[in-house]
């Protein structure tokens, strides 16, 4: 009995998991492979139509667009979210005042509902009443439409999302800091570096796996942009916000395209493993 | 090249004062050890030579300038750490090369120097690797490259050789000494190993708790250690010692042990207050099994306990005085313990100390 006991329990323990990964990971992916292939729209029953989805994937011109715009926020938010980070993490690694309460404080904004600071930040956005655009006037400064130019809104958002985010990577940073030995940077002040040198060519090559950890994380968490846009502009103004996510869940939740949706949702899987495999290269290169 | 003169030196952090008052002063192409037990402030001292860190109160000469306010790239002074501290992401050659570079020196000078800093060293073929590839020894090799390649007024070394098995580090202790034969240099090197401060040093100073012992020639600390923790820290194994008082018999004083079960007479007037209490000192080394070749043989009868043999010597221990001694003697000398053997101390070769203030009273 107790024999028996012994080989059933790990299997116990893990259930839990593993039914969750079944249902919520396994089953899912599965199930949208054979979508991929059918025509559904949940109340009817699926028609199989072969590879029509793909055809209209490629000329789907908003597809491509909510690619495209996916991809500048992608563009903005990543460096502005390392360099503040290191920034930040740089400065937090110092003997400064207060450390641990600038460390605790960078970091809240990342444990806080990201609906909540979509909201908030929707509010310090506004047109008319938001603080930051009061702000500007007193100071004698023009406004700026944050959310209804579609030039600037993505931009705007990519701002919010930053601010969201970077605690998180500052602890990473942090981490990555404090693991290079202070010789390292007694020697190279002796050889006569400037604090500027030791960053560049002591500190930045020493957290290079910490970067380049950050840099896959925040690519993966740009690609999945979603409740932002989803909250703020609904995709617009002029559809400059509708990121890729927001598209392929408007596709299935606004439009019941099931099949169209899960075609969109496996391509866009695609591109975003083929972004980390070039950035894995590219630092693998940089390493030698 | 350079002397480094160290003028009511002071360091402290925060309310702990870590080095005391210290003054002294490292000649021009010098090889001075400093030496101590660990925590005593050796790499404090070293550290405020480089300009790694402040000085309380009082000045550092280098040459004829003041450093106190200079920052370490300007002290022109080059540093060995013990963890060799050498850029991981760089080859050999750049890790060489980095000081240089960042001087604005041009490709071909850098590649002229690094190559002849290889050549001194002997390790040309390493260049290309990077600290990972590369044992200890050539590790530290390559950080003692990286600081000749700047051709410094003064290199500092703090315990390069600790992180080195015993014999690598025997063979490296020969190479930095030939090395400073051959640069020239002023050399302050850093070591809790009295071995390495013995055998390297022109002259060593001894630290201890932040203080200076005694600053003198390797031979001079064995031979006439200021004070009972100059005696007892060099020399290995360490000096005996017995606790007692000075009592005067007929014109000759004559040391009884503390617990009085021990009475030798010293045959000599040092001079000695009657009933002062002292310590006695005597080195192992300085104990022999006959009289014939001794000036001033004081002989005792020693019941030995133990013995450890070491091929061609070894040690015999055993109790006096309330103590346990040790003595070094020929392995033909020694048998299974326990036995009884009668043994003579040099008395030429005899410390005493005074034992409320550890100063040696000869
Ligand atoms: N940054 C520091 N802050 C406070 N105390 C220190 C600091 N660095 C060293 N000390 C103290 O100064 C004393 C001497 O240290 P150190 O010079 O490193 O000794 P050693 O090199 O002889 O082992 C020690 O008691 C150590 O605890
Ligand atoms: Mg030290």
């Amino acid at each position: 009995m107790k024999a028996f006991w012994n080989k059933i329990s790990p299997y116990l323990i893990i259930s839990p998991y593993i039914i969750h990964l079944g249902l919520f990971v396994l089953f899912p992916v599965i199930f949208s492979i054979v979508l991929v292939l059918h025509k559904w729209n949940i109340i009817s029953p699926m028609e199989y139509v072969g590879l029509d989805n793909f055809q209209r994937l490629f000329s789907d011109r908003l597809f491509w667009k909510a690619l495209w715009n996916t991809f500048i926020f992608i563009l903005v938010h990543i460096p502005l979210q390392i360099v503040i980070a290191l920034f930040l993490a740089y400065f937090l690694n110092e003997k400064i005042l207060a450390r641990s309460f600038f460390r605790a404080a960078f970091f809240m904004p990342v444990v806080i509902s990201g609906v909540v600071i979509t909201i908030l930040w929707q509010q310090l956005y506004g047109l008319e009443s938001g603080v930051i655009n009061r702000m500007l006037i007193s100071l004698g400064l023009n406004r700026v439409e944050w959310l209804s130019n579609p030039n600037i809104a993505m931009i705007s958002i990519a701002i919010m999302a930053t601010w969201k985010n970077v605690g998180l990577y500052v602890i990473l940073f942090l981490v990555g800091l404090q693991t290079v030995p202070r010789s390292y940077y007694e020697a190279a002040e002796v050889e006569g570096a400037s604090a500027w040198q030791q960053f560049r060519y002591i500190t930045i090559p020493a957290i290079n796996p910490t970067i380049f950890m950050v840099v896959i994380l925040s690519t993966i968490g740009g690609f999945s942009l979603f409740i932002e846009p989803y909250i703020m502009t609904d995709g617009g103004p002029l559809n400059s916000t509708l990121s890729a996510m927001l598209y392929i869940y408007k596709q299935a939740f606004g439009y019941y395209h099931m099949g169209y949706s899960a075609t969109l949702s496996i391509f866009f899987a695609i591109i975003i493993m083929g972004v980390v495999v070039v950035q894995k290269i590219f630092v693998e290169n940089e390493e030698h | 090249m350079a002397s480094v003169k160290f003028n009511q030196v002071t360091k402290s952090y925060g309310k702990q004062e870590v080095i005391q008052s210290t003054s002294f002063e490292i000649q021009d192409k010098e090889f001075v050890v400093l030496v101590g037990p660990s925590g005593c402030g050796k790499s404090t001292m070293l550290r405020m030579i480089a300009g790694l860190e402040e000085i309380t109160t009082g000045t550092i000469e280098i040459g004829d300038t003041v450093v106190n306010k200079l920052p370490p790239k300007d002290r022109d002074i080059a540093i060995v750490f013990q963890n060799y501290a050498l850029y991981p992401h760089m080859t050999a050659y750049e890790n060489m090369a980095f000081g240089l570079k960042i001087r604005g020196m041009s490709k071909s000078v850098i590649e002229e120097k690094v190559m002849k800093a290889a050549k001194i060293l002997d390790i040309e073929d390493l260049l290309d690797r990077k600290p990972k590839a590369m044992s200890g020894g050539q590790r530290q090799r390559i950080a003692i490259g990286r600081a000749i390649v700047r051709n410094p007024k003064v290199f500092l070394f703090d315990e390069p050789l600790s992180n080195l098995d015993a014999k690598l580090r025997g063979q490296m202790r020969l190479e930095i000494s030939l090395l400073h034969k051959k640069l020239q240099a002023t050399m302050v090197y850093v070591t809790h190993d009295q071995v390495e401060a013995m055998t390297l040093g022109d002259r060593i100073i001894v630290l201890n708790k932040g203080v200076i012992q005694q600053i003198d020639t390797p031979q001079n600390l064995y031979n006439h250690p200021t004070n009972q923790f100059v005696a007892g820290f060099i020399g290995s194994p360490t000096m005996n010692f017995m606790k007692g008082k000075i009592y005067q018999e007929d014109e000759i004083e004559v040391f009884i042990s503390e617990d009085q079960s021990f009475r030798l007479s010293l045959n000599t007037v040092y001079g000695l207050n009657p009933y002062q209490n002292v310590i006695l000192g005597i080195r192992p080394e300085h104990i022999f099994s006959s009289q014939t070749l001794l000036k001033n043989p004081l002989q005792f009868q020693a019941e030995v306990r133990w013995v450890e043999l070491l091929g061609h010597e070894g040690f015999a221990f055993f109790d006096l005085g309330g103590q346990q001694l040790s003595a070094r003697l020929r392995a033909d000398e020694l048998k299974d313990p326990p036995f009884s053997k009668k043994l003579y101390i040099e008395g030429e070769r005899l410390h005493i100390f005074d034992a409320d203030t550890g100063l040696n009273l000869m």
